[in-house]
């Protein structure tokens, strides 16, 4: 059988740098991380970006959206993120909304009453029962 | 027996495959050491400078032969792909994790040894992220990438 030769080369930095835009947007925490089903909210901006690794960042692992459903894109910027607000809300997206319930569920929150819940206070409760208030 | 060569040390007998298995060599035998080289590959390429670009095609040498080497042990002794996927991923392991870098095996998987964040309670010692998947291949609740699961011995 042969020998495997084993030899450190180079790349080039893949990430792009790209300048954190400007939005004419206003960020209303608490802040909602996902991937599919796996929600998390955070009390903050800064908290979120605190807990997440800068590789699935890149990766755009996660959706994130503010508590009035506006959709936040991540940009990286000197390996720094930031969440910079868009035009798009998603405050009646069922999916969310299901994947927000679901994991209020599990948590053991009766979720019956909550289905006409306003995104926001969905949200607030889904903070206050993670225990994510940073 | 195969005698893997990284940085002229001969690595035999490092891995045992009864102590530490990393991946299910078992389960997908071609495919893990298929990717524990590809990622052992880019992963060097992260670690050395090599501005010159003198090594880039020997490493990418090193991987074909990696791959072709999983491939043909792949058909043999269980034992044998266990060994060469354990070989290539703890020469891999060895730079990363001195280095405080996570360690990407597929893309469901990433390890950092040593851990790699200061600040985060549990990101500083070392511990893996892990994404888990329900049955319609989306991920459930608790199984998001983000999570800094600690590594339990």
């Amino acid at each position: 059988m042969g020998a495997i030769a084993i030899i450190f080369t180079h790349s080039k930095e893949e990430t792009v740098p790209t300048e954190p835009a400007k939005s004419d947007f206003q960020v209303m925490p608490p802040i909602i991380l996902n991937e599919d089903a796996d929600v998390v909210v955070y009390a903050s901006v800064e908290a979120l970006i605190r807990d997440v690794e800068l590789v699935d960042v890149l990766n755009k692992e996660f959706e994130y959206h503010d508590s009035t459903g506006r959709v936040l894109e991540a940009r990286v910027y000197k390996k720094k993120v930031s969440l910079v607000p868009t035009s798009r809300v998603e405050a009646d997206s069922p999916v969310l909304r299901s994947y927000m319930l679901q994991v209020l569920r599990l948590a053991g929150v009766q979720v019956e009453a909550l289905s006409s819940v306003p995104f926001g206070d969905l949200a607030r409760i889904l903070l206050e029962t993670s225990g994510k208030k940073k | 027996m195969t005698t893997l060569q990284f940085l002229g040390q001969e690595l035999r007998g490092v891995y045992d495959t009864t102590a530490a298995p990393i991946v299910d060599a078992a389960a997908h035998p071609v495919q893990a050491v298929e990717n524990a080289a590809s990622n052992l590959v880019e992963g060097m390429k992260d670690v050395a400078k090599d501005p010159k670009g003198t090594l880039t095609g020997a490493a990418e040498g090193a991987k074909d032969l990696a791959v072709q080497f999983g491939t043909q042990v792949a058909s043999g002794n269980p034992r044998a792909i266990g060994q060469a996927a354990g070989l290539v991923i703890d020469a891999y392991i060895a730079v990363r994790g001195v280095q405080g870098k996570e360690i990407k095996i597929g893309d469901n998987l990433r390890i950092a040894p040593t851990g790699n964040r200061t600040g985060h309670p549990v990101g500083r010692y070392p511990h893996y992220h892990r994404r888990i998947v329900g049955p319609n291949g989306k991920t459930i609740p608790g199984g998001s990438m983000k999570w800094h699961r600690p590594w339990e011995p």
